[in-house]
């Protein structure tokens, strides 16, 4: 189920990104849903949700944007490990634990992807407009990912089954219990 | 505990290696990506048309109070129409007196045509591609020239079964073989992967000026001749060096329908 749900959002994500929320929308300004699900699956899962989610989402990324294929992925990929990797060690649900795991995880992300495009030569614009789009859409996906994240939260607990069932436990033993305190 | 320990490596290290397998193999998928582009389309479809016509609404809506400065417009843009019928049937007397040899006319361009709506546009900043709406169920072939009234759009870079992409031309890897209409001097126009062209290749005794209208030449087979591809907004550089920046005649943040041309009626252009 929750499987299914990430793929839902991941297809989503891309709908999203090459519908309404495209660069011409919003000004030339680029929000990369599928790179802040990644980034929030590794935070929030572990490096092999993280690594998981940004293969299949650079993957069919790749595919819709016509350019090499591999790129994204493996742009992705990197970036889900290492949100992952870090997430383990520290807090995610601190506001600034996500704010610079997602300043760092865009960053990387964006200095991959250009590496890889400039060794594969594929032609890219002039280099003040590549620092200027880049470093917009780092700005901007950074700011994004505090609200993004809480969002996606509320989304996989109503798909969350099993959350459901707990919840239910929870109710039913604070009536037969009401004075044992459940702590997490 | 060692084992999720190991997987926790393993399975990010396998992913990290078959994504530098697929750059290595420089794969570029065509059936698998054509498979994806059709199974999103319904859905960019529905996300475009519902927008679109809640701006259409907007628009309508807000259309009432302009009413009388709409109605000054028209009768303007009437009187326009007058004067440019006039000028095309005495442009047909003029082609008939230089007894013109009549090449395939532009209506037999068209006639072979298919109308597709834009449903989808790019993912990343750096590749500037548009999704449509129609793919080889329609007859829709790769390498197909996407035109719109304004001028030329791209080429199907990929086809689908039910939907396309389509390269435009503002991509930094497409190239059109481009003529001054005044002077008609050749030269190369590609894409920056920004808003304008460039027009590079023209010859060191190019007279090239800031507002010269740039056609397609039909060089290299993927365009008909004589269609718009935009003005020259500014000219830099000297001799062989000297090139100049276009914008194109289409408005590609507005892009909403444009007709995809069928190889057979492409050979000969549209210069009647």
């Amino acid at each position: 189920m929750v499987i299914f749900l990430w793929i839902l959002l991941i297809i989503a994500s891309l709908v999203l990104q090459t519908t309404l929320l495209s660069p011409e929308r919003l000004g030339g300004t680029r929000i990369d849903l599928v790179l802040l699900l990644t980034i929030f699956a590794g935070l929030y899962g572990g490096v092999i949700k993280g690594g998981m989610t940004g293969f299949l989402g650079g993957l069919l990324g790749d595919s819709l944007s016509g350019g090499v294929l591999g790129i994204g992925t493996l742009s992705k990929t990197l970036v889900g490990s290492f949100s992952g990797f870090v997430g383990s060690k520290l807090y995610q649900k601190n506001i600034l634990v996500q704010l610079t795991v997602s300043f760092l995880g865009i960053l990387i992300h964006e200095l991959i992807y250009l590496w890889l495009m400039f060794f594969y030569r594929v032609s890219l614009p002039l280099l003040s407009v590549v620092v200027r789009v880049t470093v917009l859409t780092v700005v901007v996906n950074t700011l994004l990912a505090p609200p993004f994240f809480w969002g996606i939260r509320r989304i996989l607990k109503i798909g969350d089954i099993r959350h459901k069932v707990i919840k239910v436990q929870r109710k039913r033993r604070k009536r037969h219990y009401p004075n044992i305190r459940i702590t997490r | 505990m060692s084992f999720f320990r190991q997987r926790k490596v393993l399975v990010p290290g396998i992913l990290i290696f078959v994504s530098f397998l697929f750059l290595t193999l420089k794969s570029t998928s065509e059936s698998p990506a054509n498979v994806f582009i059709s199974l999103l389309a319904p859905f960019q479809s529905m996300l475009t048309s519902g927008w679109n016509g809640l701006a259409k609404f907007k628009e309508k809506f807000s259309a009432g109070s302009d009413k009388e400065s709409l109605q000054k417009k028209i009768n303007r843009l009437k009187a326009e129409v007058t004067g440019l019928e006039e000028a095309k049937l005495e442009n047909q007397r003029l082609r008939r007196l230089l007894s013109f040899k009549k090449r395939k006319s532009f209506n037999k361009l068209l006639a072979g045509s298919v109308g597709a709506e834009v449903i989808g546009r790019e993912l990343t900043d750096w590749y500037r591609i548009v999704t449509i709406d129609k793919g080889r169920n329609e007859g829709i072939q790769k390498g197909m020239p996407v035109i719109t009234a304004e001028g030329i759009v791209g080429y199907v870079s990929k086809a689908g079964r039910d939907a396309s992409q389509v390269q435009l031309i503002l991509d930094g890897s497409a190239a059109v073989g481009g003529l001054v209409q005044k002077s008609r001097e050749n030269g190369v126009v590609r894409g920056t992967g920004t808003a304008l062209c460039e027009m590079v290749y023209l010859s060191p005794e190019s007279n090239i000026r800031k507002g010269d209208l740039i056609v397609s030449s039909g060089l290299g087979g993927r365009y008909p001749a004589g269609l718009r591809i935009g003005r020259v907004v500014s000219v830099k550089g000297e001799g062989y060096l000297q090139k100049a920046e276009v914008l194109p005649s289409v408005d590609f943040s507005r892009l909403e329908e444009v007709l995809v041309l069928k190889k057979e009626g492409q050979r000969d252009g549209i210069k009647d």
